[in-house]
């Protein structure tokens, strides 16, 4: 094992930078004579614009100008498209896909969408400008709630789409499904809401705007997670311009987790306006513009019926979803609706699976991605009905678990449903978690607890999803002339420690000290062509890269090394650094061997100079990381006060670049997983307005409310990729989901409480165990133990 | 957002003493700071801006108001609409009623108003205590009106007699039983509204201590509007 190779738990390099306020985030490198957009927003969820004067506001001090959707009209402005097809309700067709509008025309469709944008020399003069705009609204009745947006007399946001019911996504084999339905022995339901929530990253949105008028091209500096994709939607869709009369960049990104890698309007708007008024433009969204403008995400409700025989083995199980797209199909909208519904199947041998999701239209924010991306939208509806069903069996649903379990030795494993699971040991990664957890030992714990007049409660929840589900990715690596390496990808470090893990990479395969190398920033005029950052496939398909781009840069280096070495490429080893001729006590270094390529007199016929090879990599297959969470909470009845006392999981990520850097990714997750199940909501009142907007009203977790986090692994190495690697981005997200909420359930399940909905906040908590008898329902307050 | 709120103040006066001094409309400018302009827009129709500046901040606040049901003097409705641009709109109406009470006339008023845009998302936790401070001082002040200081009030109260807010403001409110000018009810709804927008403008930079700030600032709009109101 190398010293900064796979494998080693290297510090952080990019931390001392990101710590000490050195980052170089967009709002840090501002152009000197940007101007400053505001965005005037809706006040309604739906309402006919009928005129808008800004007269008075464009005399505002330091204005520059004020653009509306009549100026986007004019310069025929287009919409982001959704990244996935569906099929209309009816099966007529494709579903219909409004694009996702960048500022409205004549109708508004969610509180929040931008009506005007306001360009001045300062904030608050923007700012000042914007409250000068008289905007005249007809409000329509808006369609809210996701549980009524069919029901008769709602009105229709899109005249496409009259019931708001844009899509119908059937899975599996309805058939075979009802088949062992009517065998099973016992058939077990449950309702799950999967509520919206606020991604939230810790630095907002962000953009910069320049019009590069000598080139005629549009460039843009903002915090998203793939220049790339960003590029091609902004070219192809907004502008109708060619990918290269698009330049878009990113430097540090705070976070990204789904939502920056969907495109915003605001994207668009200071590309827009630069244009227009030939000065750059920024915009730096404030917090309580992200909470109404940001995606969403989440946002289901669905049903699934289990069917067991008398062993309690699965034979069938039928899913029903209503999901949210909001008002417009974000990129990712469709994705979150159906895209993983492939999650269904679990770490479990169900024979059969059939699921239909229908998604509508609300005059809401619409909904993107949030770390796993429609996985735990799936997989929390299948754990808690795996829980539901030993309530009813008086099981334990550790052992119902057991029971299901897809064995080591049936790997690689065809689900029959979407997936074929690459690698992984769920019995023993449930075992370990186990026994960490002393779940054996719960009901003592539980006994204890209700002696202090306590509900404890513990949860389980099987983990396994899909991750380098996008395969290619371009990379290049380039050996400078003092045998230091540069190296620039599509993919982008927002947080999750990437200039190290690459890094370490780098150095596993050249054999380099870190210091000696360079992640060059992810910029469309660097590389042409990327994925980005998304779906856990970093670690994967950038160890797949860089291995390739490694042994392509040393094959090169060889033939170059074999003129000092005075020998034939052929008879050149590379080891540890150092080319060496076989039989020989003859060694270049690469030091050498890179100052020789830099020097055109001395290199062999028909090699161009230079040391450095890039191209595209695809890897064998996705992979899917897979894991058993643990979670034990306790709930005081009098207050609803919920104290996570533990959590514990026994992880799969494949090999891992960097053990510390995969359990700080596993417990940002579970933070993040048990953030949404604890009390993270996004609530509107009857008339789409936003309710839980600020951190007032919107309950972020905070560091107290997080338990300690254990973190056992039991990698067992995906045949996917040449280094093995699974993925760790979103698994702690998906598995925190379930164990949690079957946590929860289970403390509650006393008071013969079958299923509680997230988000379990006291004032939830305490209504529902008031409602269920209180706590003296189940015993007599009695002397302290 | 939905807002609801009620209350009731007995007043030392006869119900036709309250529903005169209900429907005088110097009242009505007086009780609310920097009106701008004062329209009648159709018979009980009524148009006003209110410009409130604070500190740094200014904001135009635009309100509609339609008086309907009117039986003097036991009860009529209030229904409008108040526009603040790019802090939110409120809209929604309230229902006054007077009985006749011992000591005088007991005067009630239920209010429904649904709060949208930025007062909604961020003012959805303070608007409740907010707005009922307002609507008791507002009431204090006007139970004033029939107080022993209400000769010296009237003599220092601003007049508004001037322009096109005088020629509306002037008309005899005697006048108005069926309902041709009593612009007073609506004048606190608006004050409210106008006191609610400015301190969330206020807290737009959303530090912390703007909150505590706008809860200062609101609680000095709503003694001076009430105060104010107690002049007429």
């Amino acid at each position: 094992m190398k010293k900064f190779g796979v494998g080693q738990s290297v510090e952080r390099a990019e931390d001392a930078r990101l710590l000490l306020g050195e980052g170089r985030y967009t709002d840090d490198i501002v152009p000197a004579n940007a101007l400053r957009l505001f965005v005037l927003r809706s006040p309604h969820a739906h309402a006919k614009i009928l005129s808008i004067d800004k007269t008075a506001s464009l005399e505002s001090k330091g204005v520059a100008g004020i653009l509306t959707g009549v100026d986007a009209d004019e310069d025929d402005l287009g919409g982001f498209p959704s990244l996935v097809p569906s099929n209309a309700p009816d099966g007529s067709g494709p579903n219909f896909a409004p694009p996702f509008s960048v500022i409205a025309r004549d109708i508004v469709r969610y509180a929040g969408e931008p009506v005007a944008i306001v360009m001045a020399d300062t904030l608050d003069q923007a700012k000042d400008a914007a409250e000068l705009i008289k905007v005249e609204y007809a409000p329509l009745t808006a369609v809210v709630s996701l549980a009524d947006a069919d029901k008769p007399g709602m009105p229709s946001i899109w005249p496409e789409c009259p019931d708001n019911n844009d899509s119908l996504g059937v899975f599996g084999d309805k058939a075979a499904v009802e088949e062992a339905f009517s065998k099973a022995a016992s058939i077990h339901s449950i309702d799950v809401r999967v509520s919206r929530v606020a991604v939230s990253p810790m630095e907002p949105r962000v953009a910069t705007g320049v019009w590069n008028e000598a080139e005629g091209r549009y460039e843009l500096t903002a915090g998203v997670q793939s220049p790339h994709m960003t590029r091609t939607q902004l070219a192809a869709c907004i502008f109708k311009v060619p990918p290269s009369k698009v330049r878009v960049r990113a430097l540090d990104v705070g976070g990204g987790f789904g939502l920056k890698g969907v495109p915003h309007p605001e994207l668009a708007l200071v590309m827009w306006a630069a244009r227009r008024l030939g000065r750059p433009v920024h915009w730096f969204s404030e917090r309580s513009e992200g909470f109404l403008s940001d995606c969403h995400s989440r946002d289901h409700i669905s049903h699934c019926d289990l069917a067991l025989d008398e062993d309690a083995r699965i034979v069938g199980l039928k899913f029903n979803s209503r999901a949210n797209l909001g008002a417009y199909i974000s990129l990712a909208g469709m994705h979150c609706a159906q895209g993983n519904i492939g999650h269904l199947s679990g770490v479990y041998t169900t024979p059969a699976i059939y699921a239909e999701v229908r998604a509508y239209f609300t005059n809401t924010v619409p909904i993107a991605s949030y770390r796993g991306a429609g996985r735990p939208e799936a997989l929390v509806v299948l754990e808690r009905a795996m829980d539901a069903a030993a309530f009813d069996l008086g099981m334990d649903p550790a052992e119902l678990r057991r029971r299901n379990l897809i064995q080591p030795e049936q790997m690689p494993y065809d689900t029959g449903f979407q997936f074929t699971y690459d690698s992984g040991d769920y019995p023993v990664s449930q075992t370990k978690a186990q026994e960490a957890a002393d779940w054996a030992g719960f009901e003592k714990r539980r006994a204890e607890a209700l002696r202090r007049g306590k509900l404890r409660g513990i949860g389980m929840g099987h983990v396994v999803e899909i991750a380098s589900g996008m395969r290619d990715e371009m990379g290049e690596i380039e050996i400078e002339a003092d045998g230091s390496v540069t190296f620039s990808t599509g993919f982008h470090n927002h947080g999750q420690g990437q200039e190290t893990t690459m890094r370490q990479l780098i150095s596993e395969f050249l054999a380099v000290p870190p210091e000696k190398i360079r992640m060059k920033d992810c910029d469309t005029d660097v590389q042409n062509f990327g994925l980005g950052s998304a779906g856990s496939r970093a670690a994967a398909v950038g160890g797949a890269l860089i291995k390739t781009l490694s042994e392509k840069v040393i094959e090169k280096a060889k033939i170059i090394a074999a003129i000092p070495l005075e020998t034939d490429a052929a008879q050149i080893e590379f080891v540890d650094g150092t080319f060496n001729a076989r039989g020989t006590n003859k060694t270049a270094t690469f030091a050498e061997v890179a100052a020789l390529a830099h020097n055109p007199m001395g290199l062999p016929d028909g090699f161009d100079g230079g040391l450095a090879h890039k191209q595209i990599v695809r890897p064998g297959g996705p992979t899917f990381p897979n894991g058993c969470h643990i979670c034990e909470v306790e709930i005081d009845p009098e207050t609803g006060e919920l104290d996570a006392i533990g959590y514990w999981v026994c992880e799969d990520v494949g090999r891992s670049i960097n053990p510390m850097i995969v359990k700080g990714q596993i417990h940002g997750g579970v933070a993040q997983g048990l953030g949404q199940i604890f009390g993270e909501f996004i609530e509107f009142d009857r008339e789409g307005q936003l309710l839980t907007g600020s951190f007032m009203d919107y309950q972020m977790p905070r560091a107290l409310d997080i338990p300690h986090i254990t973190t056992i692994s039991h990698d067992v190495p995906s045949p996917n990729n040449p280094l093995g690697i699974k993925g760790a981005g979103e698994s702690g997200t998906v598995g925190a989901m379930p164990a949690g909420l079957n946590a929860v359930c289970d403390a509650l399940k006393p008071l013969g409480i079958r299923h509680f909905d997230m988000p379990a906040s006291p004032h939830r908590l305490w209504k529902a165990i008031h409602d269920a008898g209180g706590i003296d329902a189940i015993c007599k307050p009695t002397e302290a133990a | 957002m939905a807002f609801e709120m009620d209350g009731e103040f007995v007043l030392p006066a006869t119900r036709e003493q309250v529903w005169k001094a209900l429907n005088d409309p110097d009242v009505l400018c007086r009780c609310i700071q920097g009106c701008q302009a004062l329209e009648r827009t159709g018979e009980n129709s009524f148009k006003a801006d209110v410009k409130m500046k604070i500190g740094p901040v200014s904001s135009v606040f635009s309100g509609n108001v339609d008086l309907l049901d009117l039986d003097p003097p036991a009860s009529y409705r209030i229904q409008g609409k108040g526009d603040g641009g790019a802090a939110g709109f409120a809209k929604g109406g309230a229902k006054v009623t007077l009985n006749d009470t011992e000591g005088g006339t007991l005067l009630r008023y239920d209010i429904n108003a649904d709060i949208g845009g930025k007062l909604a998302q961020l003012g959805g936790r303070l608007i409740n205590g907010v707005a009922k401070r307002q609507a008791d001082l507002f009431f204090e002040s006007f139970a004033a009106e029939f107080g022993p200081e209400k000769e010296e009030g009237r003599k220092e109260g601003r007049s508004v007699a001037q322009g096109d807010v005088g020629s509306i403001a002037s008309r005899p409110s005697q006048s108005s039983v069926r309902g041709s000018a009593p612009a007073t009810p609506w004048a606190w709804f608006i004050a409210l509204a106008v006191a609610i927008v400015a301190g969330f403008l206020l807290g737009r930079s959303e530090a912390d201590t703007a909150w505590v700030v706008a809860m200062v600032v609101l609680a000095v709009i709503s003694a001076g509007a009430g105060f104010r109101a107690g002049r007429g």
